[in-house]
């Protein structure tokens, strides 16, 4: 590249994957031998940044021991009048791949935890100096983000100072998660849709949103977002909002229209913040189940790793089978632990309002983002061992959904009973096992419009289920 | 280049990649990576490098730890790829990765992906790689061979272990692994009868790369926790890996 005439060594993006063995090292930077690092990039005023100037704090390149491992902070200071403080996670992300597209130089990893290395032979040909790192990153950044008006860049060795910084940016970091978390899927132009899981579920499409987070709980939005930039043609790609059809039950024509070409059709619509009508699907790695318990109304938690049967009476691996393999089953629905800290967080359905049972493993986990008037008022596998005993908890605590039984009493008062028991829950939603072939049930309640079924230790296979609701005396 | 070594449990394919570690430390200048990708993780004791962490122990800490962070802004495929920088054993003439197993239940779709393009990346900083397979047929399956340009298979006296190469030659096509070349190595193999298993070999539909005899220097090493590496030169081990290294190219 003529841009880098002047830089002893080739810079290019063939170099981005190299990495530097011990013996070819000349010197170390961060990595596990050295307490501390960081790298951060900041929004700064215009009258703050000297624009190209690359600053060394400590010393140089040339002034340390060959063979050492060095303390290394690498600062990233940007003004630009379309600048604002949300991008700086991103300027910073950048730092990894120009650092690394310099022949002879190794970055790996990020924020704290930053490990660098310099090859020897980049040392013989001259790269004896921050001053050359630091201008092809100011090149680098100002030829693909035109947005920086300004950049200067600061490399920092003096261990003292290195120390020093590296206690604000961890505050920084820290901040800018806190922003992160605060991102609402309103907040966004694309989501990220991932198809890893479809060599078990072929009809499942994770859409992952700022607010709904992968059910493997692997990847957030952010992971996403970086992936799909990688491999945009990968497994996990870009999907355009396209128009917002319904902001609370959260359907995107976007997403409908990829969701059904990544399941062949299969998959039609898809409602992100809800367990009933067009649920998102739920592959087989999904970190918990939320199961609808027609009983009381409300909705059980179930985590992979839990032992014995929820309150239930069914394992984590019986209600997988129901949940699991891309299909949309009404009041089974795959999610991650991440999801359950979301605001958007089953909102259709009542979020945490409806949830009645948690696994104290769990609830240690997510009840820093409880709504505080439900947050003493669930119950955990140590309160409660059977349905009865939910009851009475439930009520005994006044959860919400004790309000709900009261009005559906008095619904249920009003209207002549039909054929079928009437249950409590009745969620506006049409069942949607449809089209899937070799549906299994076994011992699952299902709560289906209306209906209550209980089937207790029986298998049977059934190819068509037609439920139609008779006459007009419902309700 | 990369070089597979596979083969029934028990026929010595550990001590057959270490000999071709050897040959390729004191024949070539190349730089080799090493992979241990045999769950049992024998390697590092033939080589006599302690190995304190596999890819599979960073995977284990990197789903308890990484997937459940309140960090956001984290990018989470550079930590693994960081982790296994730290557990790269890296010696003056080779580095050794050993794979491990991952344990417990869950989701290892992303995870699995992500190291998939790790691990492509870090072999191709490597003149050669080195994989000492797992005993059997399941890396052929599950993939981890991917576009070999040698695999040496390594068999026994025995039948089984004959069977076993057939099979894996078999299973290749149906998994749509490329091997650019699949060749029999006979272990413990005496001297004089080389020839009539070569023949027993082509019954079997499989090309010999050759044989190496049984080598009391190699039972002595191991008793005593020395590295194959250190093996006297003219063992005679080392002398007839040194022909086949020759024979299929990789010196």
């Amino acid at each position: 590249m003529s841009m880098f005439q002047d830089i002893p060594v080739d810079v290019g993006i063939a170099y981005e994957g190299e990495r530097i063995r011990r013996p070819q090292m000349y010197l170390e930077f961060g990595g596990p031998k050295v307490k501390y690092k960081f790298e951060l990039a900041r929004v700064r005023k215009p009258e703050e940044v000297e624009d190209g100037k690359v600053k060394i704090v400590g010393p140089d390149i040339k002034d340390l021991p060959e063979g050492s491992s060095v303390p290394l902070g690498i600062l990233v200071e940007v003004a630009g009048s379309q600048l604002e403080e949300d991008l700086e996670g991103i300027i910073e992300r950048r730092i990894h791949e120009f650092t690394n597209y310099i022949n002879g130089f190794m970055h790996l990893n990020q924020r704290y935890d930053i490990w660098c290395r310099l090859s020897k032979e980049a040392f013989k040909k001259g790269l004896n100096s921050f001053t050359y790192i630091g201008k092809v990153m100011i090149r680098l950044y100002k030829a693909d983000l035109p947005i920086i008006e300004k950049i200067q860049v600061t490399f920092i060795t003096d261990p003292k100072e290195v120390e020093r910084m590296y206690h604000e940016a961890l505050k920084i970091y820290e901040a800018r998660d806190a922003r992160a978390r605060g991102l609402r899927d309103e907040d966004v132009e694309e989501f990220y849709g991932c198809t890893l899981c479809q060599s078990f579920a072929p009809t499942h499409v994770c859409v992952i949103t700022p607010q709904r987070y992968a059910n493997c709980g692997a990847i957030s939005w952010f992971d996403g977002r970086a992936a799909s930039k990688v491999d945009p043609k990968g497994p996990i790609f870009r999907i355009p909002k396209g128009e917002c059809l319904d902001p609370f039950k959260g359907e995107y024509s976007g997403v409908n229209k990829v969701v059904q070409e990544k399941s062949l059709g299969a998959i039609k619509r898809v409602w992100l913040y809800t367990a009933f009508g067009y649920p998102h699907t739920s592959c087989g790695c999904f970190e918990a189940i939320a199961f609808y318990i027609p009983e009381v109304d409300g909705f059980g938690i179930v985590h992979r790793d839990f032992k014995g049967p929820a309150i239930n009476g069914l394992p984590f691996s019986t209600m997988a089978d129901a949940t699991g393999g891309g299909r949309q089953v009404d009041g089974f629905h795959g999610i991650s632990i991440e999801y359950m800290r979301s605001p958007k967080f089953l909102q259709v359905d009542g979020g945490w309002r409806r949830v009645v049972w948690v696994p104290k493993a769990v609830y240690e986990r997510v009840k820093d983002f409880i709504p505080e008037d439900v947050r003493d008022k669930i119950a955990t596998d140590e309160d409660v061992k059977t349905i009865e005993e939910l009851i009475e908890f439930l009520k005994a605590k006044g959860h919400p959904v004790v309000e709900r039984w009261k009005e559906k009493e008095a619904e249920k008062a009003e209207a002549k009973p039909v054929e079928a028991e009437a249950v409590a829950a009745a969620p506006e939603a049409v069942p949607q096992i449809t089209g899937m072939t070799g549906v299994s049930i076994s011992g699952i309640p299902m709560a289906a419009g209306g209906l209550r079924i209980i089937l207790k230790g029986a298998k049977i296979r059934i190819d068509k289920v037609v439920i139609k609701r008779t006459g007009s005396g419902g309700k | 280049m990369i070089i597979s070594v596979s083969g029934k449990g028990g026929t010595g394919k550990t001590t057959i990649a270490a000999l071709i570690l050897k040959a390729l430390i004191e024949e070539t200048d190349k730089t080799v990576l090493m992979v241990d990708a045999d769950p049992s993780t024998n390697a590092p004791i033939v080589l006599n490098i302690p190995v304190e962490k596999t890819v599979g122990d960073v995977v284990n800490v990197f789903r308890k730890k990484v997937l459940d962070t309140t960090e956001l802004g984290l990018d989470k495929s550079r930590v693994i790829e960081t982790w296994i920088m730290e557990i790269l054993k890296e010696t003056p003439r080779f580095d050794l990765l050993a794979m491990g197993r991952s344990e417990g239940e869950g989701c290892y779709c992303y995870v699995n992906a992500v190291l998939t393009s790790i691990l492509d990346r870090l072999s191709s900083n490597y003149d050669v790689v080195l994989m000492d397979m797992e005993a059997g047929l399941e890396h052929l399956s599950r993939r981890t061979d991917r576009d070999v340009d040698i695999m040496l298979v390594v068999t026994d006296p025995s039948k089984m272990s004959l069977e076993t190469a057939r099979r894996i030659k078999e299973l290749i096509p149906e998994v749509h692994v490329e091997v650019r070349k699949l060749y029999v190595v006979g272990n413990r193999i005496p001297d004089e009868d080389s020839e009539s298993y070569a023949k027993t070999v082509r019954d079997y539909g499989l090309e010999l790369a050759g044989t190496v005899p049984l080598d009391p220097n190699i039972l002595s090493y191991s008793m005593k926790g020395l590295s194959i590496l250190e093996l006297p030169d003219d063992s005679p081990s080392y002398l007839a890996v040194k022909r086949i290294c020759e024979k299929v190219g990789i010196l």
